[in-house]
């Protein structure tokens, strides 16, 4: 494993965190700020856990109405 | 915990359960296992978090018991409500499309591991704050959120494979 891999790998832990908006430690959010403007493969990732999210709270939002019977 | 309570809360259970086993019939015993659970053990709820919460917990236990005791991954069955009145064909279109696209999450979901599945549609879809996904999960804050990475990571795979 490279040293790119090893930041991949310490960083993406904390896309879930970081694209809900949530505080994250100091240091590890400037970490995932500066990794993501560099690496483009974590990028992918990060956009794509931000998809998935946005996804399943359409499915919430739409409120389907139900039968329980 | 009052009719009342059990006639708003139902709904949200049973949409809950359907969306986590992908089969209505399994979904309606389900709910109805834990309004009956809900309502045995209310004098032990304590109020420290909401009633919907609190019974979503319940019912979180009673899927995982199933998926458990079948020992088997969820069905694909599909469920199809109305999702919005429309008013003309771009509306039509556009009605369909979000609806196509919503069936596809719907799926997506049904195929990823049932911890990650639960974690998804408790964060996302419920919209319930961390904290109290961690207590009906009974996780850290920290498998919480491997949870999430994984599910979010695993959902967008899926989705885009297909």
């Amino acid at each position: 494993m490279n040293a790119i891999d090893r930041l991949c790998r310490g960083v993406r832990p904390h896309f879930s965190d970081h694209a809900d908006g949530l505080p994250l430690p100091a240091v590890a959010a400037v970490t995932v700020g500066l990794h993501l403007l560099f690496c483009p493969m974590c990028r992918r990732t990060y956009a794509s856990v931000r998809a998935s999210r946005d996804a399943l709270r359409a499915l919430g939002a739409a409120d389907e109405p139900v039968n329980p019977g | 915990m009052t009719e009342v309570d059990v006639r708003l809360i139902e709904p949200v259970l049973f949409r809950f359960a359907v969306r986590a086993t992908r089969d209505p019939e399994v979904a309606r015993d389900l709910t109805q296992d834990a309004l009956l659970a809900a309502v045995a053990q209310a004098p032990q709820f304590a109020c420290r978090s909401s009633l919907k919460t609190w019974v979503l917990g319940i019912l979180v236990h009673k899927v995982q018991d199933h998926f458990r005791a079948r020992q088997m991954e969820p069905l694909e069955g599909d469920e199809d409500p109305a999702l919005l009145d429309t008013a003309s064909a771009a509306d039509v279109d556009r009605v369909v499309m979000a609806r196509q696209e919503l069936d596809r999450v719907k799926v997506a979901l049904g195929l990823l591991p049932v911890r990650e599945r639960l974690a998804l549609l408790l964060t996302d879809v419920e919209g319930l704050d961390r904290d109290e996904v961690c207590s009906v999960l009974v996780v850290t804050p920290t498998h919480l959120r491997t949870l999430l990475h994984r599910g979010r990571n695993r959902l967008r795979r899926i989705l885009e494979r297909d």
